[in-house]
């Protein structure tokens, strides 16, 4: 499978997900598409690997699932944010601009 | 998870298919729309769908994690959500029980008396009757008897024991075993030490290991008159020598003679029980083949690999059959038996215990159909309250769930009561048991019957605590509502179940209380037994001169004759006297004889009779009458004319039609080398009971100690004061006369016949307070029922008061209902205790199974119990309101 330059660093997918999420309740294939929209294609995320985050941040308590009806009316699996994984995306988010950073930084120094 | 429906009806589908089954349908849709997105941008349906699942990545690894991570989430919920509702269901059932308490006292009361005393008397049965014994491979040990003429097992002589070990091919080896108690002296006060006298590899046949030293007697140990050596049980080693660990080795002081101990055998595994030494068994090889008549010598052995019982038994029976026609002047008619050890040791109590076992098991079934009646008619009683709650939309399962966790909360609290019962239970069986019974150290409370008889009374709980769950099955919930709580009323299926259960109960305890009545019936009768002699205010105790220091029959005499002085001269002595061998014990020597002026037989053929050997002043001290001629006196002297006294039974069964007195006796062979036992009959004594109150009295003949002085002696004294203090008294005399010698087995001998029925009484006792908790249970079970009954028919009881009964025509009419229920169950259980008690004949003594008196008694009782136990109730209905019973609704 042909991986883009960007590959995602680990744990990196999860904060994206609850990002994603903190928009609005979706499933999986929306916010598939919506990672790959808002990177610019720059993302080309592994919908395998999404769905293995989604299942993971569901048994952590980080978001929680219902079935609901789609767009084009089929049962499909719907993901929303719990209080705990609103207060994890801000926390990771500030975790994550302190490593962003620091990484430029140092890039910045060469 | 705020779909609940959804939720719930997802539910029932195993976890593993229905997380593969989601995870499988978010997935395809995920594909489907992936695919359909690539076909409106132009790509073939085929090409799109390949497409998508390139994408997507590797499918099947994501399925597999997203699956067991949903599972492992499930699982963690559900967990969650069953301790919660537990808790919440605990905390409930803990608070309606102390809604009400009386209920839950008596339920968990009764629990406890079933699990405990069943816990209690099944550890002791498994204890005695079914713990292998501590030997190695204890199954394959056997015991040799032999028996005459179809009697019962016998001990062997020495050359027939000698000849069948080393005959036989069936047991790898064997080891002679017969009695051997000695005096210790040296270090603290002399002791009579009870021992045996074994072959050289008994412990080799049993298999057990010294804890120090060597467990087998070595070749030197066992040549007749070697070296004289002896194994030492770990408790005397212990209790008497402080566990001094170099007494291997040394020599200790037996009956004045030096023996070298050579081993210290594990407490655990001293056979036969209490035994403190061991002896090596020897025989004089020069007389051994002339000793086929006196029996005394007990055979054990361990069976070859591939052997069987009956193959042993073929095998044991035809040396026998070879020793019989080889030697039939003492063999004829000589028969074998091989018994398994084990039974063996405790064949005598397996009735007693299995009878104790079946009554205690009976107690646990009526304790179970207490608590079943309890739970039902608390389960009516509630049917309105649970009712309401179905209608606020409590669910079935929950509910359900809440009845069997209260059922579960009393059935722990029972079982917690009930091993605290069991420890005591057990503790105080092994403390009250009698001292005769074997293998008493072997018995622990039993994890495993705790279990079973706590799984029992739980699954009992569980379905009849579910009998309320279960009506509400039936969508009759309105009904129950609209009857104001009070459940189907009169409905047949449920009382008929409450009526079967009490009669049920009544029976099982007319059962019980027959077997206790009989066993009751039977110990007065054994009381009512003449002993043949007189307890009050005497006292006996066994007094033993060694060998090597009182050489010949003159030192023995002469010095017993000190004894007697002093013990004469006492305070508080009224009269004393000396007998070989104590009443009621199971002492038995016996010897056949010789009538002059009748024609010779052969040995075998010859009578036979007990012997017993007694001062003159014995008779008056035991209080045993002279019945015809006269009893010993002074003036049978060692020198003077042979004189012998016999039993009633013995002139009766001797003498038949002619009198005895007169006639010359002479017994086969003298008791302890020397001249034969032989004397002119001068007197007929009054029978004395030898081994127990129940068994036949055997004839015997009494010899005057003078004549036939006895190594072993047993000292009576007949006190005007404490016989307790007199003793005191006895001992300081005896050590001034000979230190060395113990005062041994010191017994009132009131003790001496208590002794005697121990066991009986310890049966009876047991198999009463059964039957008496029976009927303590059976009347909360009628009492309940008829409360419960009363309760129903408030409303009618009012409008008939109301209408002019009177209350005693409402009292009998309530009573009837509970007498009517009692009488069935005394049918049936009359029924039943007629066939079970037909088992328990042996057990029984001067009364039939079937004894009338007993069955009337029991009849009468329960009717008792039955008229209190609904009178109670029936005068509260008789003093109902009418007003209020009948607003009640």
């Amino acid at each position: 499978m042909a991986k883009t330059p960007t590959d995602l660093l680990y744990g990196t997918l999860n904060v994206l997900v609850l990002k994603t999420l903190s928009w609005k309740p979706m499933h999986g294939y929306a916010i598939s598409n919506w990672l790959r929209q808002r990177s610019g294609g720059t993302l080309d995320v592994d919908d395998a690997a999404l769905y293995k985050s989604l299942h993971r941040l569901e048994e952590l308590g980080s978001i929680e699932s219902e079935w609901g009806m789609s767009e084009n009316n089929r049962r499909a699996k719907y993901y929303r944010l719990t209080a705990l994984g609103r207060r994890q995306l801000r926390d990771e988010r500030a975790a994550f601009h302190d490593f962003a950073l620091a990484v430029t930084r140092v890039l910045r120094t060469v | 998870m705020s779909d609940g429906r959804g939720f719930r009806r997802v539910f029932r589908l195993p976890l593993f298919r229905r997380t593969a089954a989601a995870v499988e349908e978010e997935f395809d849709f995920h594909l489907d729309m992936r695919a359909s997105e690539l076909i409106a941008r132009g790509w073939n349906p085929d090409d799109a769908r390949a497409e998508a699942r390139r994408q997507f990545g590797n499918v099947q690894d994501a399925e597999t994690f997203c699956r067991r991570t949903d599972e492992r989430r499930e699982r963690r919920i559900m967990r969650s959500e069953y301790m919660s509702e537990l808790i919440q269901d605990v905390s409930y059932a803990l608070r309606s029980l102390r809604k009400a308490p009386g209920f839950a006292l008596v339920a968990i009361l009764t629990l406890a008396l079933g699990i405990g005393a069943n816990t209690a008397i099944f550890s002791v049965v498994r204890g005695i009757l079914l713990r292998p014994l501590p030997f190695a491979d204890p199954g394959r040990l056997m015991m040799v008897a032999t028996t005459y003429a179809g009697s019962k097992p016998e001990p062997l002589s020495p050359a027939n024991a000698y000849d069948l070990r080393a005959q036989n091919a069936s047991f790898t080896s064997m080891a002679v075993i017969s009695g051997h108690s000695a005096v210790l002296t040296g270090s603290g006060d002399p002791e009579r030490i009870r021992g045996f006298d074994v072959g050289g590899d008994f412990f080799s046949v049993l298999g057990v290991n010294a804890l120090r030293g060597r467990s087998v007697f070595s070749p030197e140990d066992t040549v007749f008159n070697g070296t004289k050596s002896v194994l030492v049980n770990e408790t005397l080693w212990r209790t008497r020598f402080g566990g001094d660990t170099s007494l291997v080795g040394q020599m200790i002081t037996l009956d004045n003679e030096r023996y070298k101990v050579i081993g210290i055998i594990p407490a655990v595994s001293a056979w036969p029980s209490n035994t403190m030494l061991w002896y090596p068994f020897t025989y004089d090889p020069k007389t051994l083949a002339q000793s086929r008549g006196a029996v005394y010598i007990n055979l054990v052995g361990r069976l070859k690999p591939g052997v069987t019982l009956a193959g042993a038994t073929a095998d044991i029976a035809t040396v026998t059959a070879r020793l019989a026609k080889d030697y039939p002047d003492d063999n004829d008619k000589l028969g074998s038996v091989v018994v398994p050890l084990q039974e063996w040791i405790t064949g005598s109590l397996r009735l007693p215990l299995l009878t104790l076992l079946g009554g205690v098991a009976f107690v646990l079934l009526i304790a179970c159909a207490n608590v079943a009646n309890l739970l039902l008619v608390r389960g009516v009683a509630r049917e309105g309250e649970l009712a309401v709650r179905t209608a606020l939309g409590a669910g079935r399962g929950r509910l359900i769930r809440q009845l069997v966790t209260e059922s579960m909360v009393l059935a722990l609290g029972g079982g917690a009561a009930g091993f605290v019962l069991a420890v005591l239970g057990t503790r105080f069986l092994v403390a009250a048991a009698p001292a005769s019974i074997p293998r008493l150290d072997s018995i622990h409370v039993d994890a495993m019957v705790l279990a079973f008889t706590l799984g029992i009374a739980t699954v009992t709980g569980a379905i009849f605590g579910l009998v309320p769950a279960r009506r509400m099955v039936r969508p009759d919930i309105a009904k129950t509502l609209r009857e104001g709580g009070r459940g189907g009323g009169q409905g047949g299926g449920r009382h008929a179940a409450r009526r079967a259960l009490v009669v049920a109960e009544v029976a099982l305890s007319v059962m019980l209380l027959a077997g206790a009545g009989l066993l009751i019936r039977s110990f007065t009768s054994l009381m009512a037994v003449d002993p043949g002699f007189r307890t009050e205010n005497s006292i006996s105790f066994a007094l033993s001169l060694p060998a090597a220091k009182y050489r010949t029959p003159e030192l023995q005499s002469a010095f017993m004759s000190r004894v007697m002085e002093r013990m004469h001269a006492l305070a508080g002595v009224q009269a004393a006297g000396a007998g070989f061998g104590m009443p009621l014990t199971s002492f038995g020597f016996d010897l056949s004889f010789e009538i002059a002026g009748r024609p010779p037989v052969k040995p075998a053929d010859q009578p036979d009779a007990e012997i017993r050997v007694a001062t003159p002043d014995y008779f008056p001290t035991m209080g045993i009458r002279i019945v015809k001629g006269r009893g010993f006196t002074d003036m049978d002297r060692a020198g003077g004319a042979k004189v012998m006294l016999l039993t009633e039974t013995a002139a009766k069964k001797f003498f038949p039609g002619e009198d005895p007195i007169g006639k010359h006796v002479t017994f086969g062979s003298a008791p302890r080398g020397g001249a034969k036992l032989e004397g002119d009959i001068v007197g007929i004594v009054a029978d004395v009971k030898q081994s127990s109150l129940a068994n036949a009295t055997l004839p015997q003949f009494w010899a005057p100690y003078d004549q036939w002085p006895m190594s072993n002696m047993n000292v009576v004294l007949h006190t005007t004061r404490d016989p307790q203090a007199v003793v005191a008294d006895a001992r300081a005399a005896i050590k001034q006369l000979d230190p060395d010698l113990a005062v041994a087995q010191v017994k009132t001998l009131d003790a001496v016949l208590a002794d005697s029925v121990a066991q009986p009484r310890f049966y009876m006792v047991l198999l009463t307070v059964f039957a008496l908790v029976a009927i303590a249970l059976s009347a909360i079970g009628i009492y309940g029922v008829v409360a419960y009954l009363v309760g129903q028919r408030a409303k009618e009881l009012g409008i008939r008061i109301a209408l002019g009964a009177t209350p005693s025509r409402v009292v009998a009419m309530v009573v009837r209902e509970g007498v009517s229920m009692v009488a069935v169950g005394v049918g049936v259980g009359l029924a039943g205790a007629l066939a079970l008690t037909q088992l328990m004949g042996a057990l029984l003594f001067g009364v039939k199974a079937t004894d009338p008196l007993t069955y009337a008694a029991v009849t009468i009782t329960l009717g008792v119990v039955a008229l209190v136990a609904s009178s109670v109730p029936a005068s509260r209905a008789a003093h109902v309101d009418p007003a209020i019973a009948m607003r009640a609704d």
